[in-house]
Parts: C-alpha cells; sequence; structure tokens
C-alpha cells in the first residue's frame, strides 16, 4: 500500500523534495566513492602495464594473457565452488539457528541471543581464524581430546590446512550473517497466516514448506548473497587455514603488491565482479529481496 | 552436526503420527543443535582466551598460567597506534555513516521512484570485494585525483561499507506503523521538526542506535577495503594481517583478542540494554 496516497492533498510535492533531501547524500557519496572507482578498475583493465608502471595504452593483455592463464581460470574456478560450497553449508546450518531465534524464543530472548552471537565478530577475523589453531592443529584440543579417549591412534591431519578447516573456518565467520537476515523475515511473518495453516489442518511440515520457508526466502536470498560475496572476498581463511591455495583474491592482492600490476588485478577483478554479479542476478530473478524492506 | 542431520531425516518420514511426534522432537533437537552451534561460534574466541594465560604459547596442553603476553602486548606501540587509529577512523566512519543511513531509510516510508534502484546501488557496495574496490579506491583516490595515502583517505570506502548494512538493519528495524503515527500528528498540525522530534526520532532511535553500533564495529574490523589506502598508517586489522602473515600466529594476537572481545562484550552489553531500556 502506498504511503503517499494517502497525504493530504498538495503533499506529494512536499515528500518528493523531502525524499531527495533524505536520498541525495547516499546517492552522491556511492556515486563518487563507489561508482567511479568501479569504473576506473575497468579502465585499468584495458591498459598496458611495463617495467612496475602503467602505461595508457589500450591492451587486451590484461585478459587475454592474465585472466585466461591456467594458474587464473583453476584459481577462479576453485573460488567460486568455495564460494558456493560454503554458502549451501552456511545456510543448510543457518536456517536452523534463524527458525530457533524466531520461533522458540520471545522476540526480546530472539534479538538478545542475536547479539549475543555477533560479539565475537567484534574480534578481528585474522585472530579468530588463529583462533582455530591450537583447536585444529597436530597437538591441538580435538587430536588430544580423541587420542584421549581412544577414538584415533594417531593426530588427524585433515584437521588443519586442509579443506574441512576451511569450511570450518568459513561457517564460523558466516553462520550468523545467514541466519541474520533470514530471522528478520520470519519476523516478518503474519502469525495468522500460521494459524490458518493450521486451522487448515496442516501440519507442521506442510506448514513450513507452504508458508515459512516461501516467505522467509528474501532473507534466505539475502544471507546467500553477504555469504557468497564475503566468502569469496575472505583473506584470513585461504591465508591461515588452507594448505596453501590461493584464491583468486588473494591472487589479486598480490599482484598489486608484488610490482603494482595494476592492470592485470584490475582485469581479474572486473572478472571476479561479474561472476558476482551472475550469482546475484540469479538470486534475484529467483527471489524479490525488496520485500524485505516493505515488512 | 548430529542434530542437524536428524532433523533434516525426520522430516521425510511419512507417516502422520510419526511426524506429529517428531515435531514435538524436533524443538529439543533445535535446541541442542543451537547450543552446539554457540559453542562453535565461540570456540575460536574461548580458544584466544585460553591460550592467551598459557605460558607454552598457542599450544595444547596447558603448561601454566602467565600474563606475559598481555605485558608484551601492551608494550607494543606499534599495536596501540594501530588500535588508536581503528577506533579514530570508525568512530568518524560510524557518525557519517550513520547520518546517511538513518537520511536514506527514512526516505523509505514513503514509495518513490528509484527506490529499487538506491536499494541495488546500497547491494553493490556490499557485493564488490573488498580487493576490487580497494584496488578502485587507491585508483581513483591516490593515483588519479592524487590524495595523499593516509588514514582518512579509508573513511570514505568505510562508510561505502558500512551503510548499506545500517540501512537493511534500519529498515528491517523501523516500527510499521511510524509513517501512520508521523501522518496523524501532520493532520493535527505539527510541523516538520516538531514531527520529527517528537514522533519519528523517539520510535525510531533504539534502532540507530543499533546500526550505529553494527557499523562501528563493520569498520573496526575491515582490512580490504582501506588496505591500499592507508599508506604507513596501518589500522589494527592491517596490522595484524602484517604480524600475522608474517610470524604467523604469536600468543600477544591471542592476547589482543582477548581484550578486544571483553571490550565489545560490555560495549554491546552497555549497547544492548540501552535499545531494550528504551523499547519499553
Amino acid at each position: 500500500m502506498s504511503t503517499v496516497e494517502k497525504l493530504l492533498p498538495g503533499d506529494r510535492d512536499i515528500s518528493l523534495s523531502e525524499i531527495h533531501a533524505l536520498t541525495g547524500p547516499t546517492v552522491l557519496w556511492f556515486l563518487v566513492f563507489l561508482l567511479v572507482p568501479l569504473s576506473v578498475v575497468f579502465v585499468y583493465s584495458f591498459l598496458s602495464y611495463e617495467s612496475f608502471s602503467v602505461v595508457w595504452e589500450f591492451t587486451l593483455d590484461p585478459y587475454t594473457e592474465t585472466v585466461l592463464s591456467d594458474t587464473i581460470i583453476s584459481a577462479t574456478v576453485l573460488t567460486v565452488g568455495i564460494g558456493l560450497v560454503v554458502t549451501v553449508i552456511t545456510l543448510l546450518f543457518g536456517y536452523p539457528i534463524a527458525y530457533f531465534l524466531r520461533f522458540s524464543l520471545s522476540e526480546k530472548a530472539g534479538i538478545l541471543l542475536l547479539l549475543f552471537l555477533v560479539i565475537p565478530f567484534w574480534t578481528s577475523g585474522v585472530v579468530r581464524t588463529l583462533g582455530w589453531l591450537p583447536i585444529l592443529g597436530q597437538t591441538g584440543v580435538i587430536n588430544k581430546v580423541l587420542l584421549w579417549i581412544g577414538v584415533i591412534d594417531q593426530p588427524l591431519e585433515v584437521l588443519l590446512y586442509s579443506p574441512l578447516a576451511m569450511a570450518i573456518g568459513y561457517l564460523q565467520n558466516y553462520v550468523v550473517f545467514m541466519a541474520s537476515p533470514i530471522y528478520i523475515s520470519l519476523s516478518q511473518i503474519d502469525e495468522d497466516l500460521l494459524d490458518a495453516s493450521e486451522t487448515l489442518r496442516g501440519n507442521p511440515v506442510e506448514t513450513f514448506r507452504h508458508v515459512t520457508l516461501p516467505l522467509s526466502l528474501p532473507g534466505v536470498a539475502i544471507g546467500c548473497m553477504f555469504t557468497f560475496v564475503l566468502t569469496i572476498g575472505n583473506f584470513s581463511v585461504p591465508n591461515f587455514l588452507s594448505g596453501g591455495q590461493g584464491t583468486i583474491t588473494t591472487l589479486i592482492y598480490s599482484s598489486v603488491n608484488r610490482g603494482l600490476r595494476y592492470p592485470d588485478a584490475a582485469a581479474m577483478s572486473i572478472m571476479l565482479l561479474l561472476l558476482i554479479f551472475i550469482f546475484v542476478y540469479a538470486l534475484l530473478r529467483t527471489v524479490d529481496i525488496t520485500k524485505i524492506a516493505q515488512g | 552436526m548430529a542434530a542437524e542431520t536428524t532433523t533434516r531425516s525426520s522430516t521425510s518420514n511419512d507417516s502422520l503420527l510419526a511426524r506429529l511426534s517428531e515435531a514435538l522432537n524436533v524443538r529439543r533437537l533445535l535446541v541442542v543443535f543451537v547450543s552446539f552451534m554457540i559453542l562453535y561460534i565461540y570456540a575460536p574466541i574461548l580458544s584466544l582466551i585460553a591460550f592467551s594465560f598459557n605460558s607454552g604459547g598457542l599450544t595444547f596442553p596447558f603448561v601454566g598460567f602467565t600474563t606475559e603476553w598481555y605485558t608484551i602486548l601492551f608494550e607494543n606501540q606499534t599495536i596501540i597506534d594501530a588500535t588508536v587509529r581503528s577506533l579514530q577512523l570508525a568512530l568518524v566512519v560510524t557518525v557519517i555513516a550513520t547520518v546517511l543511513s538513518t537520511a536514506a531509510a527514512l526516505a523509505y516510508r514513503y514509495d518513490f521512484w528509484g527506490q529499487r534502484g538506491l536499494l541495488y546501488l546500497l547491494i553493490l557496495g556490499i557485493i564488490t570485494p573488498g580487493i576490487t574496490y580497494g584496488v578502485g579506491a587507491s585508483l581513483t583516490l591516490s593515483d588519479l585525483a592524487g590524495f595523499e595515502s593516509g588514514l582518512w583517505l579509508a573513511t570514505p570506502v568505510h562508510v561505502v561499507w558500512t551503510v548499506p548494512f545500517a540501512v537493511i538493519i534500519l529498515l528491517a528495524g523501523f516500527p510499521r506503523n511510524l509513517a501512520e503515527n508521523e501522518q496523524a500528528a501532520r493532520v493535527m498540525g505539527a510541523s516538520r521538526w516538531v514531527r520529527f522530534r517528537e514522533i519519528v526520532l523517539p520510535q525510531i532511535a533504539p534502532t540507530v542506535l543499533g546500526a550505529a553500533v553494527f557499523a562501528f564495529t563493520l569498520s573496526y574490523n575491515e582490512a580490504t577495503r582501506g588496505l591500499l589506502l592507508v599508506g604507513q598508517d596501518n589500522t589494527l586489522p592491517i596490522q595484524i594481517f602484517a604480524v600475522a602473515t608474517g610470524t604467523r600466529a604469536t600468543p600477544e594476537l591471542f592476547a589482543l583478542g582477548a581484550v578486544t572481545t571483553v571490550f565489545s562484550t560490555v560495549l554491546l552489553t552497555v549497547a544492548g540494554g540501552i535499545i531494550f531500556y528504551s523499547s519499553r
């Protein structure tokens, strides 16, 4: 329902100027500080590079030589693969948390527990990632305990510097980011709808499948978007928990850091952005996330 | 993890009776699962706190209790400087981001042309990978516009990173009948300023505070976006990253993590207390 329609005659113009005043600064800020830099990245991805400096000459080399090289392609496949797998795992673990916060607790208790879950994220991601080392390491807590119980007779090596370690690290990082928007979506569900489903003899599973789940999809979409993008951009997990595989993010950083190869970094960045756009576009095609803003 | 798989497999059971009896159990399983997840989410933090007092460093088991790592931490001027810089940056970013995002979110009381476009523009700020944005911002601000590298050059970038999250929180947290209440005051002849001060502000204040706290955290922890802009003025996350990649984990970093956690718990408790107190 449109709020503007309910205004008094002549109010439309006032609210329009108010809207411009309210949104103008943010729009301007994002144009200057976000769209301009991204355009600059796009331009730089077509520039030449010679002995540690950028030359203003058009070339497709950053794309043909770097982006399409075997190293970068396999790193890209790995990065996107990690992003997708982590998103699915995080959704499977995050949804029940959101469901619990919404349906097993009162509103205040739900928000309070969510706040409590956010506390660990106030500690730098790097340090938080390092916190896993004494737990997962060869002589770490888990190995020692398992050895002591007698489940294993030598330390598990798969616990650290492995895909499992990365999954553990990523999930810890993003499960709350996934659960929060889902919780918001679940909170917006009209209780009457759930009662109606019950009255119509829908059992809990049917109610979940036909009422709760579809109505929570905007939150799921936002959570998946956060998780996918943040996973791809994460520095600490591939640096400290992987067996040494570089993701595309770490490769972009090193191409700038070692030798200021800006055109290469720009071309890889554009490709990364493109992949993210495809993912987000696919999500937005299936789910209308603006619903979460309309209540 | 065990609770998770059981919850899932239970939904595929077809007998109605079995489903009903399991529906009761689902709640219990959910409690077990969430307790497990809370422990898991806190595991690295608990590990930080525990091992920051271990005289044997970062390996299990415990050798002995020591506060040595804290002494070393507090004598480390580089870390202290970086912390101060991070706090300064996060404060300035929080103020700007809170003003921008509150204004933008208030516009969503109305339907307006471009409301979807604006939301997508904000989301672009989140979905642009940190490193892509970092490269773009450093090329634009340092190389093209010629600004000198330094702490404050990271301000616009951090604002772009924090505003979208703040707007999402505000939109989710604003009361549903905000526009109607304001409209009622308008009909009764309240001026724009009075309406904002007396009607809008009291209703949105707790959410705004929540958004501000969130913006502060995001800025304080952000490393990649500012990485190429700050020059020598390393912020704390950048400094930590530099130390950790150079020497792997050190017990001092664990001590630092422990201090941060305690500090933020106190801060969040206070903020949470204010929100709950004022929403009554």
